[in-house]
């Protein structure tokens, strides 16, 4: 899948799976609520990440996590380097200072908000150790 | 455990009374007195410390309708009101964060009360990279949203223990009442007020604060009318209090001593009555 994506680009598919294998670890991750989140780099395709009932997965298909809550955050290749190389305070600094745009159910969004907080960091983590 | 019933509410305060100048020591948002714990004890070699929970915070009750504050000048009365029933008509007003902008509303509104301000990462500008709905958006889960806020907003070298305990400050905090702050604190913007305003004002920064940067506050001590001076604490975050104490009081002892003899009104600062 990360094959799809250019090699310009800072979130790539092989990033966000390192990632995942990051958040399957966070003991807190039964007490996240359900959400389909995408991740654009743009241009390019979304990279999207379903979290459901304690589980954290690629989307396998359009169909997958569908039915959940939908969230995207987006930003230019530019807009993401910095908080995947890691500044402090990752993608909830993102959010207060409209670094990236943060799109679609903002209820969802903020019920998500220590997922999304755990998210930024995973990315930022595998990031670093690439 | 002290209280007082201030205009129909039950507010907490400690004090520590020494007959040196007093001091109006008030948290930042979602916080209470406990936030001081690391510095209130140095802090009386310069003050009669007076800290309190603003209505909603800590051990103090709500104001009598019920309703969390999301205005600084409804939150004066009580301070005002708590200083006057201890018999101090005129303090020295030290604020963390939005209490900052608290401390030079009060300042604003009642200068007769207010001899000085000491602002610990505050501000009395906005930045412009605030903005949009994003702070009426965190009415939706505001208690998650402050408590990866203040992780957050550390200094990305202070220690993991020190985090946590700031983290975990605001789950004492009722949700609306930590929205009412964040409120208030967002629609901080004195520049209009500040040129004419003479209160002096000592303003320390945490140099890695991200949330409210150094920058606003130094600009604040530009902006306003009377004498100021700004300092900086490299490798802190918005927490100096309780992130790098013993630096933050280095620096007030080194600084205050000088800034009072130059610019407190002693006269008009009475001295505590015990």
């Amino acid at each position: 899948m990360s094959a799809a994506v250019s090699d310009a680009h800072h979130l790539t598919g092989d990033l966000l799976d390192r990632a995942i294998v990051l958040l399957e670890a966070d003991p807190q991750r039964d007490r996240w609520r359900s959400a389909r989140i995408g991740l654009s780099e743009t241009p390019g395709p979304d990279l999207l990440l379903v979290v459901d009932r304690g589980t954290v997965r690629r989307a396998g298909d359009g169909q997958d996590g569908a039915d959940l809550k939908q969230i995207r955050i987006v930003g230019t290749a530019d807009e993401w380097k910095p908080i995947l190389a890691g500044l402090h305070g990752g993608l909830h600094r993102a959010w207060r200072y409209h670094l990236l745009r943060f799109e679609g159910d903002s209820v969802a969004l903020l019920d998500l908000w220590k997922t999304i907080w755990r998210l930024g960091d995973a990315l930022a983590d595998a990031y670093r150790r690439n | 455990m002290s209280y007082l019933d201030i205009d129909g509410a039950r507010l907490y305060y400690e004090q520590f009374d020494n007959g040196r100048p007093p001091l109006a020591l008030v948290h930042g948002a979602g916080q209470d007195t406990l936030s001081w714990r690391y510095v209130s004890d140095r802090l009386t070699d310069h003050f009669s410390v007076i800290a309190l929970d603003l209505p909603g915070h800590g051990k103090s009750a709500r104001r009598p309708d019920g309703a969390a504050i999301a205005d600084y000048a409804d939150h004066i009365p009580y301070v005002d009101g708590l200083m006057a029933a201890l018999g101090h008509r005129r303090y020295v007003f030290m604020g963390h964060s939005f209490a900052g902008g608290l401390g030079l509303s009060l300042a604003r509104a009642r200068p007769d009360s207010v001899a000085a301000v000491i602002m610990l990462d505050g501000t009395g500008c906005p930045s412009a990279a605030w903005g949009g709905n994003a702070f009426d958006l965190v009415a939706i889960n505001p208690t998650d949203w402050m408590e990866v806020n203040f992780r957050l907003i550390c200094g990305p070298t202070t220690s993991p223990e020190r985090v946590d305990e700031i983290s975990r400050d605001v789950l004492r905090c009722p949700p609306d009442v930590v929205q009412g702050d964040i409120k208030a604190f967002a629609r901080t913007d004195l520049q209009s007020d500040l040129p004419t305003m003479t209160t002096p004002l000592m303003a320390v920064h945490g140099l890695d604060d991200w949330s409210i940067p150094p920058e606003l506050g130094r600009r604040t001590c530009e902006q306003i009318g009377g004498p100021a001076v700004f300092h900086g604490l490299s490798d802190v975050g918005h927490f100096p209090h309780v992130e790098a104490p013993a630096r933050l009081m280095d620096a007030i002892d080194e600084l205050w001593p000088g800034f009072a003899k130059n610019h407190l009104e002693l006269n008009a600062t009475e001295e505590s009555t015990r």
